[in-house]
């Protein structure tokens, strides 16, 4: 039997919209499968969020480099741990589709 | 620049009046200051009753000068008194050698170059991987090469022979048969040459260059049977001279001859040749490796040693960092047996370095025990996989939050590695110390959701043990491993910690002896007593973990190589080793989430007048949809009952977990049972078990990490705090549990 891989279709808000309500919990298959792609998204480094002030500020870092640095990106700074899972599940879906789901999320309303 | 203050204490386990000493790196900083604190409870965050220490008034409390203190990491021998070396005119060194990270820097293999004074001689590989030789020479140094790479994970048998009277030296590289098909060739160079012995070190070192206190151009790769012999030999004579028995014509002439095979349980190098150069190995090389010579005929060292004659050494081995002492405490007795640190404080980073007080010798002060699981600690010890694996995240359903005390073991590989990581050159990490500065042993986690810093969330059960009034010692792996079930005697209740993955034999033995005569446990964890570990008794602070029959290269020890340097046992998972986790504690590990935790759901074995005295003042039928471990009693990793491995047939499941996520995928064992049948209960779920044991006592079982998380949800009152409290006191009582006589009772 031929197994094909997944292929996340950027322009699936449907998709997005039940991660962003709900960046934990139980997730439809589709979009498991479509996480576990995202999650494997590291062109750039490996993003990982750096507490800066405990319990309150969380910023988005970039392993990068030989050997591995954690590298700020205090443009992406947080106050709020599930706000900083939908940021970034978005600039991962730009990364692996090419589309700003944000800006489509936006036009379809 | 912002300051950076780490430390670690040359022992974690103490009694009163013991010493401890304290050994401290800080940088960018004038002084620094310590305190010695009692621990409570770890940083919960707003959502939890927030992090509890108390000062100790102890002497050693003070503000210290700063310095910072290197770590000299990577394995090698010292073979210090090799004077007679000087006295060789010719000379050839042979060894079997097997490199695993050719072509990236020189790598030392034998000799007693002294790179600062660059004196000396040595055989090593050059940056390019090849066989080199190089020695000092009048003013200068000779260097030469032959210039052809060596292959990776091959092995090849390595010379040179230094003839004075021809002043001449000649480099043998040459293929051993490994039964693979290869285009290795054998190859010989002569070189003109001459030694000038002035100024060489009396010491020789394998697989790093020294000058006596620091060690450099440490060799990633297998050494096996290095020899040295006091003259120039022919091709032939090297060809012959790793043989179990010499031909006669070499025999006179051995100088040294090294057998790894010898005094692999140890840290001992045994020259078997006329001279007696024995040596000591530094940094914990892997022993009991596959020599050049393994047949397959045998997979374990003790049974074919002559086969099992090599050393797997690492530019990244690590099991004492030797740093210099900064203060010593001599702990008090107003120290009650608890969970203690020295808190270190510098301009803008604060570390801790915690150890644990027992009682007296001979005078425990409590009926409950709280066993710290420092063999996990240990495991897990500068896990730099969770921060730099790209398949985190995957893995765990949520990104990966770290903070800049984590973030050290990124920037200072030299702290070392954990077990759940690779080597630099991709072999699986053996063993693992406490010697050294550790990032993640430390009350305040950067997510303590995550089992990395299994530290922190067993903080929450010492909480709840002081929330309940009553009194408990303390003592550690690694104590109830050498003590054995002595360490236990007197004791009515032994409670666990979050995450008792690794055990060994003995730690196994104490509690199930524990259990079998009247001992009552309390396995407050998930994903218990997992991994066989050994300990070393002359090794203090450190585990060897060989997984064995992993299906993963960073992990699986390589073949043959899955029994125990330390102890010679097969390493492993305890279900594959007759020992599953089931058998002591009802449940065993099945599935690992860390995105979300559940509940439980109370079944009708709940309802059995055998485990009344639980349900006390519990109505609910759903327990624990509440906590500070991703929002449930129920997660992180989770155990269930599984009676082919070993529960008791007489086991109650008195709650079941439900609704986990799909992050908690199923591992093998349960995809083998099958689909679930209609009205089975989910094959991922945690069950909350308990059973008595013959001779009187019981074992209660929750089979969850997350479970700790719940203790203190609504001010200490809710129903898994009730329904452990519960436990913990019926438990305490004196009287006897009677195993259940008849299938009604059951």
């Amino acid at each position: 039997m031929e197994v094909e891989m997944y292929v996340l279709d950027g322009s699936r808000i449907d998709l997005a919209s039940e991660f962003l309500e709900r960046p934990y919990g139980i997730h439809s298959p589709e979009l498991k499968a479509a996480l576990d792609q995202l999650r494997l998204v590291n062109p750039n480094g490996k993003m990982i969020l750096v507490c800066t002030v405990p319990s309150q500020e969380w910023v988005l870092a970039e392993i990068k480099g030989a050997p591995p640095h954690a590298v700020l990106r205090h443009e992406y700074t947080f106050n709020d741990l599930t706000e900083a899972e939908r940021a970034i599940f978005k600039l991962r879906w730009c990364l692996l589709t090419g589309v700003d789901i944000e800006k489509l999320l936006q036009s379809s309303k | 620049v912002k300051s950076v203050i780490v430390g670690y204490s040359d022992r974690d386990s103490v009694r009163p009046g013991d010493r401890i000493a304290f050994k401290v790196s800080c940088e960018n900083a004038p002084n620094y200051r310590a305190d010695i604190v009692r621990l409570h409870r770890p940083d919960t965050g707003p959502e939890g009753p927030g992090y509890q220490e108390t000062e100790v008034n102890a002497a050693v409390n003070g503000t210290y000068p700063a310095r910072a203190q290197k770590i000299n990491i990577g394995s090698y021998i010292r073979i210090p008194d090799a004077g007679i070396i000087h006295r060789l005119n010719s000379f050839t060194v042979v060894l079997a050698v097997w490199p695993t990270n050719p072509g990236t820097t020189p790598q030392a293999l034998i000799g007693n170059w002294d790179p600062g004074q660059e004196k000396g001689w040595s055989l090593f590989l050059d940056g390019n991987g090849a066989l080199a030789f190089q020695c000092a020479r009048g003013s200068g140094k000779l260097e030469c090469s032959t210039g052809v790479s060596l292959p990776p994970r091959c092995w090849h048998l390595l010379a040179t022979s230094f003839d004075a009277e021809a002043k001449a030296v000649t480099l043998h590289q040459l293929p051993m048969s490994d039964k693979r098909v290869s285009l290795n060739q054998p190859l010989s160079i002569t070189q003109a040459a001459e030694i000038d012995h002035a100024g060489g070190r009396a010491e020789l070192s394998i697989a790093a260059w020294s000058d006596r206190n620091v060690a450099c151009n440490h060799f990633d790769g297998k050494i096996d049977r290095p020899r040295i012999f006091s003259r120039a030999m022919t091709s032939a004579e090297i060809a012959a001279s790793l043989l179990d028995q010499w031909p006669p014509q070499i025999e006179d002439s051995v100088v040294a001859a090294w057998n790894f095979s010898v005094g692999i349980g140890t840290d001992e190098i045994i020259d078997q040749g006329p001279n007696r150069l024995n040596g000591l190995v530094v940094n914990l090389p892997a022993r009991g490796q596959t020599g050049f010579n393994w047949s397959g005929r045998e997979y374990c060292w003790q049974n074919a040693p002559s086969e099992y004659g090599a050393i797997h050494f690492h530019s990244d081995d690590l099991y004492d960092a030797g740093w210099e002492t900064d203060f010593t405490l001599t702990v008090g007795t107003e120290m009650k047996s608890g969970i203690y640190a020295a808190r270190l404080r510098s301009t803008d980073h604060e570390f801790y370095v915690p150890f644990y007080v027992r009682p007296p010798l001979g005078n425990r002060t409590a009926d409950a025990v709280f066993l710290i699981p420092s063999a996990t600690y240990l495991a897990y010890a500068n896990n730099r996989g969770r921060i730099l694996s790209p398949a985190t995240d995957y893995l765990i359903g949520k990104l990966t939050v770290v903070d800049a005390t984590d973030l050290l073991i990124v920037d200072r590989p030299e702290y070392g590695l954990s077990t759940y990581d690779a080597h630099r050159d991709g072999s699986s990490v053996n063993y693992s110390s406490r010697l050294r500065p550790v990032s993640n042993h430390r009350p305040k986690d950067s997510d303590m959701g995550m089992a990395y810093n299994n530290f922190a969330p067993d903080l929450l059960i010492v909480d709840w043990l002081e929330q309940t009034g009553v009194q408990f010692d303390v003592l550690t792996d690694e104590d109830l491993h050498h003590e054995g079930a002595k360490a236990l005697e007197g004791y009515r209740v032994v409670v666990t910690g979050t995450h008792p993955e690794y055990a060994s034999l003995s730690m196994l033995d104490s509690l199930a002896h524990f259990t079998s005569n009247g001992g009552r446990l309390m396995y407050l964890g998930g994903n218990g007593f997992y991994w066989r570990v050994a300990f070393r008794s002359d090794k203090p602070g450190c585990i060897e973990l060989r997984r064995a029959q992993v299906n993963s290269p960073r992990w699986n020890p390589g073949l043959g190589q899955y029994f125990h340097s330390f102890s010679g046992e097969h390493g492993g998972l305890w279900r594959d080793l007759g020992r599953a986790p089931q058998m002591l504690s009802g449940v065993g590990f099945v599935a690992q989430g860390f995105d979300c935790s559940s509940h439980y759901r109370r079944s009708d074995d709940s309802n059995n007048p055998r485990v009344k005295f639980m349900f006390d003042g519990i109505e609910d039928e759903v327990l624990g949809d509440f906590g500070l471990l991703r929002g449930g009693a129920a997660g992180i990793e989770i155990d269930r009952v599984e009676a082919r491995y070993g529960t008791p047939s007489h086991a109650l499941v008195v709650a079941y977990s439900e609704n986990h996520t799909n992050i908690y995928e199923p591992f093998e064992d349960v995809v083998a049972m099958g689909q679930p049948l209609p009205g089975d209960r989910p094959p991922i779920r945690a069950d909350l078990v308990f059973f008595e044991c013959p001779g009187g006592g019981a074992v209660f079982s929750v089979g969850s990490i997350a479970y700790a998380g719940s203790l203190s949800h609504n001010g200490y009152k809710n129903n898994i705090n009730q329904l452990t409290t519960n436990v913990l006191r019926r438990f305490l009582a004196a009287e006897r549990f009677y195993m259940p006589s008849h299938a009604s009772d059951i």
